[in-house]
């Protein structure tokens, strides 16, 4: 089939044990956006949880194989799945790991930045909300 | 215009795409076949930007096995159906026209939904389903999305309305934004 020239990021060299972390953290994101549709936040989170680590997996692996684009594409999708699994720190922490790297680029820099800043909010929010239950309850 | 007829058997996207692509296939289904009982589908495809793909309307019979209808409600909102039933065409579309396997569920963040790859590079997937509406408005703004992504990557986007049964795939190429 004749496309046209596309930009893409490059995947040349992955191996098979990559492409099948690849496949099985693609299910368990599907899976937990289908528990997280179903109202079943606890197992979600679990599924993000284990997809977290697969894509740190990922990330380093890319890094080690030379395809940074790739492995920063790998290491927001952590962050970003920690995030949705609940452990804000985590996320936080994967974040800033990017934004310290002198490689990343720089429209990625802006959103990852953009991203920290939405999650310290959220997490602000969140423990005003659980202060104020525990005075609810004391 | 001319037009050429395709075939294609839903429960094969599973085999083509290892996200477990499986997953779309009841809720393809659901949104196909509505309250009857038929295992097949006649959409029309249009094709944008594909390079010398032609012609760039295609007619696509989609069929399935009665095993794979869901014996039971699905558990999620009507919207969620809807999107996933448009994953599910978007998986069989993105084969059958570009030649691109969905290689990954992209990250909350991304701007789109899914990466696809030819094997040497990954670009953008964002789908979106709609029973009624119009389909051109929601292609314009899922481009604009897609376009957003922070890896500036050019990317495809497959909108489907399934009233109409009609569905656009179209290649965009990532535009550096205006400062």
């Amino acid at each position: 089939m004749n496309h046209p020239s596309r930009h893409g990021i490059s995947r040349q060299g992955v191996e098979a044990a990559l492409a099948a972390d690849e496949s099985r953290k693609s299910q368990l994101m599907l899976e937990a956006q289908l528990l997280r549709a179903q109202q079943q936040s606890e197992a979600a989170a679990e599924k993000f949880a284990e997809a977290a680590m697969i894509e740190e997996r990922l990330r380093d692996a890319c890094f080690a194989q030379g395809l940074s684009d790739k492995a920063f594409m790998h290491g927001f999708s952590a962050a970003s799945c920690w995030a949705q699994a609940g452990d804000f720190h985590h996320a936080i922490g994967l974040c800033h790991e990017m934004l310290a790297h002198p490689q990343l680029p720089e429209r990625l820099r802006h959103r990852i930045d953009a991203y920290v800043k939405t999650l310290r909010a959220r997490r602000a929010q969140w423990y005003v909300e659980l202060v104020g239950q525990d005075e609810a309850l004391g | 215009m001319e037009h050429t007829h395709d075939t294609y058997r839903l429960e094969d996207i599973d085999q083509t795409h290892p996200i477990g692509a499986a997953f779309f296939v009841p809720f393809t289904i659901l949104r196909l076949r509505g309250d009857t009982a038929v295992t097949a589908a006649t959409l029309t495809v249009e094709l944008r930007n594909l390079g010398n793909v032609s012609p760039q309307q295609r007619i696509l019979h989609l069929s399935w096995s009665s095993a794979s209808v869901p014996p039971q409600p699905l558990g999620v909102p009507e919207r969620v159906i809807t999107e996933w039933a448009a994953c599910g065409l978007a998986c069989v579309v993105i084969a059958l026209y570009a030649g691109l396997t969905v290689r990954e569920v992209a990250a909350d963040g991304d701007r789109f939904d899914y990466w696809v790859d030819d094997g040497q590079y990954e670009y953008g997937l964002e789908v979106s389903g709609t029973i009624g509406g119009s389909l051109e408005a929601r292609h314009r703004e899922k481009v604009r999305q897609l376009c957003d992504n922070p890896y500036g990557v050019d990317g495809y986007v497959v909108v489907v309305n399934f009233a109409m049964r009609h569905a656009i795939l179209s290649f965009n190429r990532y535009e550096e934004p205006r400062r």
